[in-house]
């Protein structure tokens, strides 16, 4: 005889609305490994994967929300103030796990950094200098949705010489 | 009052209101039209069927979802869980009558029961490692050794420290 669980979760549809319930963290670190099949449903689910942010998701609300788990892990590149980045960077939990971030096929770098996607990217440069203050504004665009391995890029980029901000723009 | 008939023979009588709350059974008697012919329910048990009416008769009269618009996906996306009292003693059920009440939800189609299961099943899974919700649900980990740390390693960053 077959369990009952098992003919539920041999329903497809039935277990992508089950999946469809968990967390970022839950689905990327432990369903997907639970088996081929667990991983097939959350790989080619296209409502999962626009939750875990890898595919973009356009809606006709207004609002935008942050990719909450880059948000946390990431935390200088969402301050909208950004005043603090030197000190948070050493927070990081990046900065005690190098070699578990910086991995080349690591699925952070794929993630869209909010959704529906960032388009457009204001950087704010202020540098100082002894004959005063210069500023520059430069806008970056992404067709496609901003993913975090860019962003990641431009943060490090921007932020050891000089105080930039990074504005979402649109 | 509508008779529905299980799979192990029994005989139940509900209220039409109640009854409806299936899709399934809504969209059955409007076939039949007014009749008092009983409704047979090959696919459920009379134990299930039981615990699918009790839900039913708590919910009369609640607005039912709109039949296509599946706007579950996209509001349950919570970080919790949320389930309402009621709804939550009555699923604490043993685990296979949890998925049998899935089960008899998909196959009756009352949205609102089926959401209430999945969001039980996700709520076991939460928390747990791959090895756990293996043994909870009697899954075998078919990937080969090499697979599996390679979907660890692209992922670990994403676990909790």
């Amino acid at each position: 005889m077959i369990l009952p669980s098992n003919a539920v979760f041999g329903i497809p549809k039935l277990l992508d609305r089950i999946l469809s319930q968990l967390d970022m963290r839950t689905l990327l670190t432990a369903a997907q490994l639970v088996s081929r099949y667990w991983h097939d449903i959350i790989t080619q689910s296209p409502s999962i994967q626009q939750a875990l942010c890898f595919q973009p998701k356009h809606s006709t609300a207004n609002e935008r929300m942050q990719n909450p788990l880059l948000a946390e892990l990431f935390e200088p590149w969402f301050d909208e103030d950004g005043v603090h980045y030197r000190r948070k960077f050493m927070e990081m939990p990046l900065a005690s796990a190098r070699d578990v971030f910086l991995r080349e096929d690591a699925t952070w770098c794929q993630m869209l950094v909010a959704q529906p996607p960032v388009l457009q990217l204001g950087i704010w440069t202020q540098t100082q200098a002894m004959r005063g203050d210069s500023h520059q504004f430069e806008i970056l665009e992404f067709p496609d949705g901003l993913r975090m391995g860019e962003f990641y890029d431009i943060g490090q980029k921007c932020w050891p010489c000089c105080v930039r901000l990074l504005r979402v723009l649109g | 009052m509508v008779t529905l008939v299980t799979s192990d023979n029994e005989k139940f009588t509900a209220d039409k209101e109640v009854a409806e709350r299936s899709v399934l059974i809504k969209n059955m008697l409007e076939d039949v039209g007014e009749s008092d012919q009983p409704i047979p329910l090959p696919n459920v048990s009379s134990s299930v069927l039981k615990k699918v009416l009790e839900y039913c008769e708590h919910h009369r009269g609640e607005p039912l979802p709109a039949a296509d618009a599946d706007t579950t996906q996209d509001d349950t996306r919570k970080r919790t869980t949320d389930i309402s009292e009621w709804d939550q003693k009555f699923i604490t059920v043993d685990q296979e009558m949890l998925f049998e009440i899935i089960l008899a939800a998909n196959y009756l189609d009352i949205k609102s029961l089926l959401d209430v299961g999945c969001k039980t099943v996700a709520n076991m899974i939460k928390g747990k490692t791959p090895e756990e919700i293996r043994k909870l649900f009697n899954i075998v980990n078919d990937f080969t050794p090499e697979e599996e740390a390679q979907i660890k390693k692209e992922n670990e960053w994403a676990e909790d420290r």
